[in-house]
């Protein structure tokens, strides 16, 4: 393995709309000489323009036939006014070094996005393998399906790893792969969830486990209602997600009944000693 | 505006012209002699090499009303990937592919050569919501059929045997509601439904009248006669979608005549193929259509149109058969919607794919085409795919192709499942129709199961000029080995010309201008007339929560109305 070729991406002007730049992958840019890509199409609103007109790129004359030694690195003010960053990409890296729009990652096949700020709605969306890691926070819908497509059709393999806050509906629609949320999430974590793993490690809304079919979500903090079709299983003293390990008792639910599923939430007992206190009676089990 | 077409190769199955050089000449709307356009002033088109027909006509599409829009609202997944931005002025925005935005509608149906298409089914009450959709369809003309199989009204003047005051009152209500003809859908089925009854089969009681779906059908059909209905009845048979159903379709088909009065057909049986099974279960599920074709040819009386299986394709199922939609939901398990029901009709809407490799899509796919192949008079059996329950009418051409060559149906077989294929008459049947029987199942048949063939459906003098023209040579092109040409010709017109303006110039819209609506007035002997409409009257204030005179549509809320009036065979 040699020297990974390094682009560098930077905003030569202040962008008013939405720009679509999901010709800006590590794919594209295989094999292509400066010019050509400097010549790839971005949309800045409705028109078409050229790389060059919106980035000044810096890096190698040609980039390699070889995917995974591109790195694509954007800087600016105005990364959060990109769309569709990495659709579909298939290898290499992207580092954001700032915020992103939304559907970061939307359809990315492989490789990793680094998100350094703050992270739109939608981020790894219908993503089939790959890792995304963001250090700030990300919006609703992360690694979800589109609405009103069929169960299942979200993220299928892969990470998505978030070091803040995450909005609502994280994972919904989701087939396989994890996320993890190292802060708090919003309503809806996992809804109609067909597989793979979610974990929260502060605090999440309600409806965790919305019409889970299959699949796991993991509630470290706080959580403000567990969903009445859940069944009760059992209390476990403690758990692992993906190597993060908890040294506390979890209480395991089954559900959701209403879709017949045969998902898993377990949800910290010391965080929600109040609203867990009645199924431990039911469990008849002491700590 | 003047226009001369040149030297193009005509196909005119109601006049007779099989593929003949002619010059055709068009003014103000209408088809002229064209020794009678001055060429230097006109605009003249040079059709040397290409195939001119008048415009198509669609017997049976869902294009507009309530349960259309719900249809749109349910997948929004067929927006996503599949918006084109307008051009203004002269094209709007389009979106959607299953169930297009109402823009798409007129394009796509003018960019194929299409100028007419029929909405087969509205409920009553919700016609007005039809009529504001329809109006906003650019370019093609359109007409609505109205839901009367459940109506509350009817069944009571069909318990008690009354029919001519059964014709008054559709009459009344074909002019309230400015439809043009009478659609029953699983007859009787969505009172049943009210009681929570799934289907009902067409000698079982409907629950609350002493009737059955059969008493249902031939007083309708008689009322339609008596009415002088320049479209006959159009039936959507019970127990569709079940395995079996086709007995029910052929006892169907010979009630036609026990009522039949006029010259015209008296029944027309619409997306056959989904009542076209045979067997007593999914797992044996045979085809139908050998049957139901034998019945189609000693049976003068009928028509059928195919709601032909378009495979790999999504759909969206929406019908007035709302049972049926509740059964289809729990074998799916996806979404569902479903509305109406307190409209004497009911719809519901379920999302489906139709499988290439599943056995039961291919027993689908494989009915439609044996019946239309088996069929001895292509005048009665017209090629729909019930747009958008089997289909989106996008892919017509690819149905033509599939009638046209037994290479085309060989090929698109192999991709589906051999088990259903083989065993179904389909690969013994050799037919391969030419570019005349495809303008007669298009073009002519249409006009005249609709009652219009005196000036739509074909390209003599005094014909509203609604004309195709396609890149096609007939005397050069073999469709049977080159369909894939034919396709590609028959998906984007090389011109379609519209009430005497171009509107579609190589494939593209090049203007929007708006279609007519067609609706039927009846006139009945006036005693019988007022003595209907006090029943009528006194009922409406017992069942409605509107008034009579809101309920009524007048002229003024249509875009542009067109009349059509006839004496009936009342009084």
């Amino acid at each position: 393995m040699g020297e990974k070729a390094v682009y560098k991406l930077t905003f030569k002007k202040k962008v008013q709309v939405p720009i679509d730049v999901r010709r800006i992958t590590p794919d594209l840019f295989a094999g292509k000489d400066i010019n050509k890509i400097l010549g790839l199409e971005v949309r800045e609103g409705r028109e078409k323009v050229k790389l060059s007109e919106i980035f000044d790129v810096e890096g190698p004359s040609t980039a390699p036939n070889d995917v995974n030694m591109i790195e694509i690195h954007i800087a600016g003010e105005d990364t959060y006014k990109t769309r569709f960053l990495g659709f579909k990409m298939s290898g290499g890296t992207i580092i954001v070094e700032g915020d992103t729009g939304p559907l970061t990652g939307y359809k990315m096949k492989n490789g990793t996005i680094i998100v350094r700020g703050n992270a739109r709605s939608w981020l790894g969306a219908k993503m089939q393998n790959g890792t995304i890691e963001v250090f700030g926070n990300a919006g609703d819908f992360v690694g979800a399906k589109l609405m009103g497509e069929a169960l299942g059709s979200g993220m299928k393999k892969g990470m998505i790893i978030i070091h803040g806050n995450a909005g609502s509906n994280v994972g919904a629609g989701k087939a396989g792969g994890s996320i993890i949320i190292e802060g708090d999430a919003g309503n809806c974590v996992g809804a109609y969830m067909t597989g793979g793993s979610i974990l929260v490690m502060g605090n999440c809304g309600k409806f965790a486990g919305l019409r889970i079919t299959r699949g796991r979500v993991v509630v470290g903090g706080k959580i403000d209602g567990i969903l009445p079709s859940f069944y009760v299983d059992s209390i476990i003293p403690s758990t692992k997600v993906k190597g993060y390990k908890f040294e506390k008792p979890f209480v395991v639910f089954i559900g959701d009944a209403v879709a017949n599923g045969m998902g898993m939430l377990q949800v910290s007992y010391e965080d929600n000693k109040e609203i867990l206190e009645y199924y431990k009676k039911l469990l008849e089990v002491e700590l | 505006m003047e226009i001369l077409i040149k030297n193009g190769y005509v196909f005119d199955p109601l006049n007779n012209v099989k593929g003949e050089v002619m010059d055709i000449g068009v003014k103000d709307g209408k088809i002229v002699e064209a020794s009678k356009i001055n060429e230097k002033e006109a605009y003249v088109i040079d059709a040397k090499g290409m195939t001119v027909m008048a415009g198509g006509i669609d017997v049976h599409s869902h294009i507009a009303g309530p349960k259309v829009n719900v249809g749109r609202l349910i997948v929004p997944e067929d927006h996503y990937m599949t918006n084109i931005p307008g051009k203004l002025p002269y094209r709007r925005a389009q979106t959607g592919k299953a169930v297009p935005n109402v823009f798409k509608f007129g394009y796509a149906y003018a960019e194929m050569g299409f100028t007419f298409v029929a909405e087969p089914a509205t409920p009553p009450i919700k016609s007005r919501h039809t009529h504001e959709e329809m109006d906003a369809i650019p370019i093609i003309d359109k007409m609505a059929f109205v839901l009367v199989d459940s109506n509350w009204l009817a069944l009571d003047y069909i318990e008690a045997g009354e029919t001519e005051k059964l014709a008054a009152f559709f009459a009344w209500l074909l002019d309230a509601t400015k439809c043009y003809a009478l659609k029953l859908v699983d007859p009787g089925s969505d009172v049943g439904w009210l009681y929570g009854k799934l289907s009902l089969d067409l000698d079982e009681q409907v629950p609350g009248y002493n009737v059955t779906p059969r008493d249902i059908i031939t007083e309708v059909g008689k009322a339609a006669e008596l009415l002088n209905l320049p479209h006959q009845i159009h039936v959507h048979c019970n127990k569709l979608g079940y395995p079996g159903n086709a007995t029910i379709t052929l006892e169907t088909m010979k009630l036609a005549s026990k009522y039949s009065m006029l010259e015209r057909p008296s029944l027309h049986i619409t997306h056959v193929q989904f009542t076209g099974y045979m067997g007593d279960s999914w797992m044996n599920l045979k085809s139908g259509g050998e049957e139901i074709a034998k019945e189609l040819n000693r049976n003068k009386e009928a028509t059928l149109d195919l709601g032909q299986v378009i495979p790999g394709f999504s759909a969206v199922t929406m019908t007035g058969d709302a049972p049926f939609e509740y059964v289809l939901y729990h074998m799916m398990k996806g979404k569902w919607s479903f509305a109406d029901v307190e409209a004497e009709t009911a719809a519901g809407i379920v999302p489906y794919k139709y499988k290439k490799k599943n056995y039961v899509n291919t027993i689908q796919w494989v009915i439609g085409l044996e019946v239309l192949l088996l069929a001895d008079d292509l005048w009665r059996v017209f090629v729909t795919t019930d747009h958008p329950n089997a289909g989106p009418f996008t892919a017509y051409p690819k149905v033509y192709s599939w009638l046209m060559s037994k290479k085309a149906r060989e090929e698109t077989a192999s991709q589906m499942s051999s088990r259903a294929y083989n065993k179904s008459a389909l690969p013994a049947i050799d037919r391969e129709l030419d570019i005349y029987d495809i303008a007669i199942i298009t073009r002519a048949a249409p006009a005249k199961l609709l009652g219009i063939q005196d000036r739509k459906g074909h390209l003599g003098v005094g014909a509203d000029a609604d004309i195709a023209i396609y890149d096609i040579d007939p005397t050069k092109l073999d469709p049977a080995n080159d369909y894939k040409v034919f396709v590609k010709a028959f998906r984007r017109a090389k011109y379609t010309i519209k009430g005497g303006e171009i509107v579609v110039k190589d494939g593209e819209v090049v203007k929007t201008i708006y279609g007519s609506t067609f609706y039927v007035k009846p006139s009945v002997p006036s005693d019988l007339y007022d003595a209907t409409m006090k029943e009528v009257k006194k009922k409406f204030k017992e069942y409605y929560s509107v008034t009579i005179s809101n309920y009524y549509i007048h002229e003024s809320e249509l875009k542009s109305p067109i009349k059509v009036e006839f004496s009936t065979r009342l009084g």
